[in-house]
């Protein structure tokens, strides 16, 4: 995912100075792994030099005065170049999980409990979402049922995955190495 | 590895269960607790042991060597009438095509575990029209099963498997014949009117996001239960 297109989105909803765009991103696209408030200014910054923010005032508080950016119409044309330019589905196929089970049978170690292993935290996840979903106010649930349907997604690789190298001469050794 | 933990509380549990059909090996022990109040979702691929496992802990099939304890009292020994009674009393079954008799009306497929109990027939009527409001189905009793869509006859299958209050609701893919939408609203409704009846759900599936509702998800291969992570 792109960060600075991402905060580029956030600032066309509406200006903001770094902190609350920060506030915002974590809240809303990444929760689990906030993001560096160093990354945030570096990229209001090559915003304002690009020409696709630019300062509308500054707001005073008990603290240091904070910068108010708000979007260019430059900064729309390249936000909406990225929105609408749809992602390579290739971007999918290079996962971690996939790297590990080709590594396994090609070591021939047991792939079979790297799936195991993981199909069981993707379904306490998807038990967890699932359980979330039935009280989830509506801006959340569009997160929700997202996660979930990748979950769904891998889980299907990983049976398909786990039926696959159970064919004779498909693993351990098999092919792979 | 969590899965031979049995308690004589618990609903139904098996252990080292073996079962071959000729030279077939279907189950190779297998080893499953069901917790009094529990949901587990018994997942694997096809051929895995899934329904099987699930006919053994009915008493359906008997299995090879093994023994399967049914609310802490092991079965082994019990005469095939005592094995039925057994089942008629404590379990409720919801399987993939609903399996209601075509000859009879929603009502009556509804109110049929209670006359096998005994249940006078004014009780029976009078306990099936009221699971049938409860699983939505109040006005459609005098229908015969070829009359309703395939969601209303799983609503009236989930009904019939409850309306004698069991212990245990064995679910083989409920949902399995249904669309998302449908799928779904049997899934909940059936969880939902289990959970409050305080009964234990046996609910096996392929389908992660049905298995996402339990409580807790088993997973079989090759006959066997994968043991559970511990972390």
């Amino acid at each position: 995912m792109s960060v600075s297109k991402t905060l580029l989105g956030l600032l066309a909803a509406e200006p903001a100075h770094g902190y609350t765009l920060k506030q915002r991103y974590d809240e809303r696209f990444s929760p689990v792994k906030p993001l560096a408030a160093g990354q945030v200014y570096a990229s209001l910054s090559r915003f304002e030099r690009d020409g696709l923010a630019r300062v509308t005032g500054t707001e005073e508080g008990g603290g240091p005065s904070r910068i108010l950016y708000a979007i260019t119409a430059d900064g729309v044309t390249a936000l909406e170049s990225w929105m609408y330019t749809p992602e390579s589905p290739s971007s999918y196929a290079a996962s971690t999980l996939l790297t590990k089970v080709t590594l396994a049978l090609m070591s021939g170690r047991d792939a079979d409990s790297v799936l195991d292993a993981q199909r069981a935290v993707h379904l306490d996840r998807m038990r967890e979402l699932t359980a979330a979903r039935g009280t989830a106010p509506a801006p959340d649930l569009l997160a929700l049922t997202y996660e979930l349907a990748h979950l769904d997604a891998d889980l299907r690789w990983i049976e398909e995955a786990a039926g696959r190298i159970a064919q004779p001469g498909a693993g351990p050794t098999g092919s792979w190495s | 590895m969590t899965v031979g933990a049995t308690s004589l509380d618990d609903a139904v549990s098996a252990v080292d269960l073996h079962l071959s059909f000729g030279a077939t090996p279907a189950l190779r022990g297998a080893d499953l607790t069901l917790a009094a109040g529990e949901v587990l979702a018994l997942m694997g691929p096809s051929g895995s042991g899934k329904s099987t496992l699930l006919y053994c802990l009915a008493g359906i099939l008997r299995p090879d060597r093994g023994e399967v304890r049914v609310l802490g009292r092991p079965t082994a020994d019990l005469t095939e009438r005592s094995r039925s009674e057994l089942r008629l009393r404590t379990m409720g079954f919801v399987l993939q095509g609903g399996e209601l008799v075509p000859e009879l009306t929603i009502s009556e497929n509804v109110a049929l575990p209670l006359q096998l109990l005994g249940t006078s027939h004014r009780e029976s009527v009078e306990r099936a029209a009221a699971m049938l409001e409860t699983v939505g189905l109040g006005g459609a009793g005098a229908r015969r099963t070829g009359a309703v869509s395939g969601g209303e006859a799983q609503r009236a299958a989930v009904a019939r498997a409850l309306v004698h209050e069991p212990e245990i609701v064995l679910a083989d893919e409920p949902t399995g014949a249904l669309d998302t939408v449908n799928g779904e609203q049997v899934l909940d409704l059936l969880l939902t009117t289990a959970r409050a009846r305080g009964a234990s759900v046996l609910l096996v599936t392929h389908d992660h996001r049905v298995a996402a509702h339990a409580d807790r998800v088993a997973v079989m291969r090759d006959g066997a239960l994968v043991p559970e992570r511990t972390t």
